[in-house]
């Protein structure tokens, strides 16, 4: 099974011999040089970034006083809580817990929304640690949070791919696109390419866990940090 | 304003389904809202907040599919619950033709499956591990046996499933049963063989392709080769589904013989299994891999090499004995170096990892001390010392990667790490074809076996390949090998022979670098 298809697993059970590595993970490869905001600012103008990515980022997405609604603002309010957390260096576990069991379970999908974004933040803040934009320590704290999520408040998928990703082990369409993300040798075309197949990845998955990496890297772009 | 939820129990669904059950619900006339999600606590949460009743949300678990609906009134409840039946169903979109057209999808469900297909006699089941006992579960309650492809099912889901199916007479091949062969159809990675009177029972996916491919190339076919999954001869399994699928071939009549491979059965397990065996009222024999010949015991052939099973099976078939393996089996005595010497050793990369511990026993048994490397091997790292054997199919090698029967970069890598470390002189390599493996394997070996030599700056590299092939698999085993040997690589019928082969070279090419 190719990396590219988190999601689509099932629509494969018909041929067992593709489903080889149901929700293939990997580590993030090394960083090939440092990470600057500036480069980060370029990445941004040239990525591909799908509408609901956009809800998730802005917090605005759905009908007016829709179930659709409450989730992208739960999700955005939730995730900005983190971002800042992450960007003020806490190295305390018990600060990203409230937030993480709040997103958790989140939204629709087989994996739902709020694991996507936890998982896609967990990548890019390990991806940062890497450029030295985010401290180690509070790198590690969220995801040492992440394994603690309890197994019974999402859906077996989900709950896989957080205790991958607690690990350090990414979706492999994830990782490619967040060690793309900053890497000043990285080729603007190739990025954007990545950003269209993660975002293409099921339904939401793909742009979901697209919103959680760059969520952080907007955060680190505005220097934003938790109130 | 009407709300209304479903709850759809164990009807887990990918993302693409939900978004379009909630797009399809939300486009019928009268409805003003409807969302499709699974039963988590936050959204169950999140839906009480946004008004929808309490009570009804309080039975879904995250294996279950909610369905959240609000309607402008009451009535149109009745027809978007209808609609919501027959999408479900898969009977085809809802929205565009009013709940009439049949346009074709594939099935969600084993239920759906078997609606379509009533005369299945069999259930794949290939969906993630947290999810295929369940869905094996319902292939059982079906009637039906089942192929289990799916790996990361708990050895407690394991036990309880064949428990079960034993009970109901039926079979659970799996988890991780990566090849069976029913009735001349292929599961999983299989080999094009002929149909004939040797039953297999394997709890080794590679080891079951290598028999049968061994078989074919005796002119030899098979009735039914059943997987059983890798841990079947476990303590825990207690060889459940080995004893049914020997059960079910001593009832065979077309099977006039048995041929059991696994790897590394539990004493207790094989003890019991023996008794089976002995009294199964059919030639049998059984290739515990790396593990030593015993000879006939008690009537049941216990056999030193996949080769001299096959050789056995082809034998009470009515096959003419072979010569060349009578060679793989029979060690020469003290003609390996015994531990790598200087800089002189061998590295065997392997796919298939019963073929990989095949190579280490015929090696063993020749003279040639092998060693599995402790930590995953890096083709940016020097090469651990000492002969190497090392299965590329194992799981460190394989995580967010397809497996190397299938896409061989991996693989490639450490063929040029290997070959780049001059010490390395002998390079093992297997390649393994059939449906669901790689379409064209031997050209991408070749290439990098090339690379590799290119880097020694003319000091030789000795490859030896065993090729796990039939005569009718799509590859064309022919024509792989043909393109291995144009390319200076020694090409061998099984893992076994190559293995000798590769323990004949290693002391001429000590030999010679003394010279």
């Amino acid at each position: 099974m190719r990396s590219t298809e988190i999601d689509t697993f099932l629509d494969d059970a018909m041929n067992p011999v593709r489903v080889l590595k149901p929700l293939p993970c990997r580590e993030l490869d090394p960083l090939p040089g440092p990470v600057s905001r500036a480069s980060l600012v370029l990445d941004l103008a040239c990525i591909f970034v799908p509408a609901r990515t956009r809800a998730l980022l802005s917090g605005e997405g759905g009908e007016p006083g829709s179930v659709e609604e409450t989730v992208v603002k739960w999700a955005h309010a939730r995730v900005r809580s983190l971002v800042g957390t992450l960007l003020s260096g806490d190295v305390r576990v018990v600060s990203y817990r409230p937030d993480a069991a709040a997103l958790t379970g989140l939204g629709p999908g087989l994996t739902p929304t709020g694991d996507d974004l936890l998982v896609g933040l967990a990548a890019m803040s390990q991806r940062l640690v890497g450029g030295g934009l985010i401290e180690a320590r509070a790198a590690v704290a969220f995801s040492t949070s992440l394994a603690g999520l309890p197994s019974a408040e999402t859906t077996a998928a989900a709950h896989r791919l957080l205790q991958n990703a607690s690990k350090g082990l990414f979706p492999s369409v994830l990782a490619s696109t967040v060690e793309m993300l900053g890497n000043p040798h990285a080729d603007p075309e190739s990025l954007r390419t990545l950003t269209v197949r993660l975002a293409a990845t099921g339904a939401h998955s793909g742009a979901d866990l697209l919103a959680g990496a760059l969520a952080l890297v907007h955060g680190v772009i505005d220097g934003e940090e938790k109130p | 304003m009407s709300t209304r939820v479903f709850v759809h129990p164990g009807c887990y669904q990918d993302s693409a389904r939900l978004m379009q059950v909630s797009r399809e619900l939300a486009a019928l006339p009268g409805v003003s809202e409807a969302v499709a999600m699974m039963g988590t606590g936050t959204n169950r949460r999140l839906l009480v907040d946004a008004g929808f009743p309490e009570a009804e949300l309080a039975r879904a678990t995250p294996l279950d599919m909610i369905v959240a609906l609000r309607t402008e009134s009451p009535e149109a409840l009745d027809a978007v619950q209808a609609a919501l039946g027959r999408l479900l169903a898969g009977k085809g979109a809802i929205a565009a033709a009013g709940g009439g057209t049949a346009a074709s999808r594939r099935p969600g469900t084993v239920a759906e499956a078997l609606e379509t297909h009533p005369e299945a006699n069999l259930v794949s089941v290939a969906v993630p591990g947290p999810y295929a006992a369940f869905v094996a579960n319902r292939g059982l309650d079906a009637g039906r046996s089942v192929f289990l492809f799916s790996d990361n099912v708990s050895l407690a889901d394991e036990v309880a499933l064949k428990r079960r199916a034993a009970g109901l007479g039926l079979l659970v091949m799996g988890p991780d049963c990566g090849t069976a062969i029913l009735s001349g159809v292929g599961l999983g990675f299989a080999n094009r063989v002929e149909r004939g009177p040797v039953g297999i029972v394997g709890a080794s996916g590679t080891g079951i392709q290598e028999l049968s491919c061994l078989l074919d190339r005796r002119d030899v076919g098979i009735s039914h080769a059943i997987g059983t999954g890798s841990r079947d001869l476990s303590e825990a399994v207690d060889g459940t589904m080995t004893e049914a699928g020997l059960a079910l071939l001593a009832r065979d009549p077309e099977t006039k013989c048995v041929l059991l491979v696994a790897k590394h059965p539990a004493e207790s397990v094989a003890r019991r299994l023996h008794g089976i065996l002995a009294t199964l009222g059919k030639p049998v024999a059984v290739r515990y891999l790396g593990e030593p010949a015993r000879g006939l015991v008690d009537g049941v052939l216990y056999a030193g090499s996949l080769d001299e099973a096959a050789e056995a099976a082809a034998k009470w078939a009515g096959a003419r004995p072979s010569p060349e393996v009578a060679a793989s089996v029979e060690p020469d005595e003290g003609t390996g170096p015994g531990q790598a010497i200087g800089d002189v050793r061998l590295v065997g990369l392997f796919g298939g990892g019963s073929l990989a511990a095949e190579a280490r026993c015929v090696l063993a048994a020749r003279g040639v001390e092998t060693v599995v490397p402790a930590e995953k091997l890096s083709a940016r790292a020097p090469l651990p010392a000492g002969n190497l054997v090392v299965d590329t199919g194992d799981d460190a090698y394989t995580v967010g990667r397809p497996h190397p029967m299938v896409d061989q970069t991996v693989r490639c890598e450490l063929i040029r790490a290997a070959g780049a470390d001059l010490s390395v002189r002998v390079l093992l390599l297997d390649l393994v074809l059939g449906d669901g493996a790689h379409p064209d394997p031997a050209p991408e070996l070749v290439q990098c076996v090339v690379a590799a030599r290119a880097a020694r700056g003319g000091r030789p590299l000795a490859v030896v390949v065993s090729v796990c092939g039939s005569r009718r698999d799509p590859q064309g085993t022919a024509r792989q090998e043909d393109v291995l040997r144009h390319a200076g690589i020694h090409v061998e019928s099984s893992a076994a022979l190559a293995a000798a082969e590769a323990a004949t070279l290693l002391p001429l090419v000590h030999e010679e670098v003394a010279r």
